[in-house]
């Protein structure tokens, strides 16, 4: 076996044994694979066979490596990841939820807009309202609606999603109200 | 039984041993004990076990430059790598002990309230 092969084999294997131990923390990790390493190469200079062959697999090796130390635990400083995911995770890691987000994000000052306007207008319908202060209500709607909007960007609320579902589904209410007061005023 | 199960509780004074002859380094430490009979150690067992023992005080390190590599991370025994050895020795020769009593073929153990049992091992 040539230097540069031996290097290269070398090189593979460690490569493989770091990945095993990714979950180590790093000072751990970088100091195991130093000790490793220069063990590695000197065997490789001096006995016959392939690593693999002589050592086991790297997936076997990191694993005896990790057994008679105190490096079986994962890094506390990354908590691991829950058994079993609730349903918010389930349902915002899916790809079709990434899909409509990618989808909906641009839109979503659009729906600020849409959710501030039928908000006015259901409150017009129940209390009736001159003019002006309609104006004045379409304009709070809209200032209120955008900075829930911008705030709900960062921190999904849950009471927000309620809100927008209950307005999604006044839309086709409040489209037909006001579709019969344009018609009834003409 | 093979020897590699053997050796899973024993690395530790194993390692300490050879280390206490003379300091040495990953691969030569494995070496020496591969050639004092421990044929079936494994590598990796006998590099996480000189890290573990470093790092709970047990052992010192230094590098040494090397023609044939990298560095040589060299390991010497300290006091308290010393007292684990002593500890280790006498636990071992106690156990040694009892284990070799109770798989002598024929044998007899005293128990407790008098009654002499032969062991009949199978060989």
């Amino acid at each position: 076996m040539t230097a540069t092969h031996a290097d290269n084999e070398v090189d593979t294997y460690l490569a493989a044994i770091r990945e095993q131990l990714a979950d180590l923390p790093p000072a751990d990790r970088e100091d195991l694979l130093e000790e490793v390493e220069a063990s590695l190469r000197e065997s490789s200079n001096t006995d016959t066979g392939t690593l693999e062959s002589r050592l086991g697999t790297p997936v076997r090796f990191a694993s005896e490596l990790r057994a008679p130390g105190d490096f079986a635990e994962a890094d506390p400083a990354q908590p691991a990841a829950p058994a079993t995911p609730g349903l918010r995770d389930r349902i915002t890691s899916h790809p079709r939820f990434r899909v409509v987000q990618d989808w909906y994000t641009p839109l979503a000052p659009m729906w600020w807009l849409v959710r501030a306007v039928v908000g006015a207008v259901i409150v017009r319908m129940v209390v009736p309202l001159p003019g002006l202060l309609t104006f004045l209500l379409l304009v709070a709607a809209i200032a209120v609606s955008t900075r829930v909007g911008l705030r709900s960007t960062r921190r999904h609320s849950h009471w927000i999603v309620a809100l927008d579902v209950a307005l999604l589904l006044a839309l086709p209410v409040a489209a037909v109200v006001l579709g019969t007061r344009v018609s009834g005023d003409n | 039984m093979d020897q590699s199960q053997l050796l899973r509780g024993t690395l530790d004074a194993a390692v300490l041993a050879v280390v206490s002859e003379r300091d040495g380094y990953g691969y030569d430490v494995l070496r020496r004990l591969r050639d004092a009979g421990l044929t079936e150690v494994a590598d990796a067992s006998v590099y996480g076990t000189l890290r573990r023992l470093y790092k709970n005080g047990s052992l010192i390190t230094y590098s040494v430059a090397s023609d044939e590599g990298p560095h040589r991370r060299y390991y010497g025994i300290n006091d308290a790598g010393r007292d684990q050895l002593e500890s280790a020795r006498a636990t071992w020769s106690e156990f040694n002990e009892s284990f070799s009593r109770l798989l002598g073929i024929g044998s007899k153990i005293g128990s407790a309230t008098g009654v002499d049992l032969e062991l009949e091992m199978n060989t």
